[in-house]
């Protein structure tokens, strides 16, 4: 699975790194959150869905690779 | 305005609560049960607006800003009463007329909170970066060095009144320093912050106190006005300097009157709600001992304690939008141009979405989809500062005072309003952690 963020939409509030931390996390210069990994392991798809439900702007989306 | 002819249900259920009674401000989430399931989308009389009370519905309309504006977003009634009353104002005393004017330009700027896209989207395009988790996390520890320094203040004597020896003081600093306002300057800040919500879900308003509240504001205006321009000169590392200097490509600079605005919802918006979130939470906690005992036993449940904590005690209980076109919310046409009640307060315990909804669970697996902070475009720019100030004040005080009750006498009372939910005082008894 493939996570990617609609940069035009990010607000910065940081729930996706809280609840996957190893998979997003906000950049201090840009104000914006990234996608620290390509593919996503097993242990991380249950916290990057409940990201991609709760970012309150919908800007996570997640692709089986 | 297409017909004024709808077909959603009037209903009874807010009476108590829209008459402001104490009990009905206290027990909030009983009117708002009653509204859900009898009729969750109603038209509600009074207020000349729709209440919208399931979560579903509510996520519908904040996730669509191109229907629903937030230009109106305390509400027609509230926007109405107040105009009324500025107008007898003018004719009672014309001589501070122009301040009363002034005072309104600066209340009703579009700014963030009460501005649509594309103004809104670029307002937050410049400032989202100022509060974004890594600048919180520079921000931790002066904060955790205030909230000891607060529990120092009154440790000795063994018991406070929570809310203006501590839960008041705590964010106010916070927010000023990072203002950058001078600490000499707190209480004159308190007094405006307070002033400027008098009007909000409380339309039992007198003329007075409206007349101190656009005084305020003026005072407010000619305080920053100067400010900004020091800061325009000499920048230094604060917010204020961050945003009179922000700059995003291809984006026009934010201009006085909005800076204005911003600074004056960061002032509110930073203060009242996490006074009242950590007052409702102290609350809870001596109200459930085995609450207590389970975050004292295991401090890192303490974020679950305050999203459980917004979630079902929500600082600002629901804002409004304007419906933009005809549209239908819960199978009810809302009329273009209608006001919508969102009741954060309502859809945070609908039973669709949590599961038991009036009870605490600290490891519920979508705590953050609450509504306590808005959702979609609008969701509050403060959240990450908010979670923060509230972990570390419950981490502080949990670790240095033992024995937490509310005190034997005490009245427990909120503060008049049906959107702001907030407790006029909470005096407590404890002992020293050892």
């Amino acid at each position: 699975m493939r996570a990617s963020i609609d940069t035009t939409k990010c607000l910065a509030n940081g729930l996706c790194e809280s609840l996957a931390p190893g998979v997003f996390a906000v950049d201090e210069e840009d104000g914006l959150a990234h996608v620290l990994v390509d593919d996503l392991a097993p242990a991380h798809v249950a916290g990057a869905t409940q990201s991609a439900k709760l970012c309150p702007t919908g800007a996570i989306n997640l692709e089986e690779s | 305005m297409t017909d004024t002819d709808n077909t959603a249900p009037t209903c009874p259920h807010l009476e108590p609560l829209l008459a402001l009674e104490p009990e009905a401000i206290r027990h909030s989430e009983r009117y708002f049960a009653a509204l859900r399931e009898a009729t969750p989308v109603a038209w509600i009389e009074e207020l000349q607006c729709f209440a919208i009370t399931r979560y579903d519905d509510m996520m519908e309309v904040l996730r669509d800003p191109e229907t629903f504006s937030s230009r109106m977003p305390t509400g027609p009634k509230a926007v109405n009463d107040t105009m009324t009353m500025i107008q007898e104002l003018m004719i009672e005393s014309p001589e501070i007329g122009e301040v009363l004017s002034k005072g309104l330009i600066v209340a009703s700027a579009p700014v963030l909170l009460n501005a649509d896209p594309p103004d809104h989207d670029r307002h937050r395009a410049l400032v989202n970066r100022a509060f974004s988790p890594p600048r919180v996390r520079k921000m931790e520890e002066p904060i955790r060095a205030l909230a000891h320094a607060l529990v120092d203040d009154f440790i000795e004597k063994e018991s406070c009144e929570f809310v203006s020896e501590f839960s008041v003081l705590f964010p106010l600093t916070v927010i000023a320093g990072a203002l950058g306002v001078p600490d000499g300057d707190l209480a004159t800040f308190k007094r405006w912050s307070d002033d400027f919500v008098v009007a909000i879900g409380n339309h039992l308003l007198d003329k007075d106190t409206l007349k101190r509240m656009l005084v305020s504001q003026v005072e407010f205006f000619e305080y920053f006005t100067e400010m900004i321009e020091q800061k325009r000169e000499n920048p230094g590392d604060d917010l204020i300097s961050d945003v009179v200097h922000a700059t995003v490509a291809d984006e026009e600079p934010l201009t006085t009157m909005e800076m204005l605005g911003m600074f004056s919802q960061f002032l509110v918006a930073g203060n009242e709600t996490t006074t009242k979130l950590l007052a409702s939470t102290m609350l809870m906690l001596t109200e459930q001992p085995e609450l207590m005992a389970a975050v004292r036993a295991d401090p890192s449940l303490i974020p679950g304690l305050v999203e459980e904590s917004l979630r079902l005690h929500a600082p600002v209980q629901g804002l409004y939008r304007v419906a933009d076109r005809d549209v239908e919310v819960g199978g009810v046409l809302i009329p273009a141009g209608s006001s919508v009640w969102l009741l954060y307060g309502s859809g945070n315990r609908d039973e669709g979405e949590f599961t038991q909804p009036d009870s605490v669970d600290l490891e519920r697996e979508n705590s953050r989809g609450h509504l306590a902070f808005g959702q979609g475009i609008h969701y509050c720019l403060g959240s990450n500062l908010a979670r923060a100030e509230g972990r570390i004040a419950l981490e502080v005080l949990l670790e240095r005072l033992d024995d937490i009750a509310v005190a034997e006498d005490a009245d427990i009372e909120y503060e008049i309003s049906y959107i702001l939910r907030g407790l006029r005082e909470l005096p407590l008894t404890f002992s020293a952690a050892r």
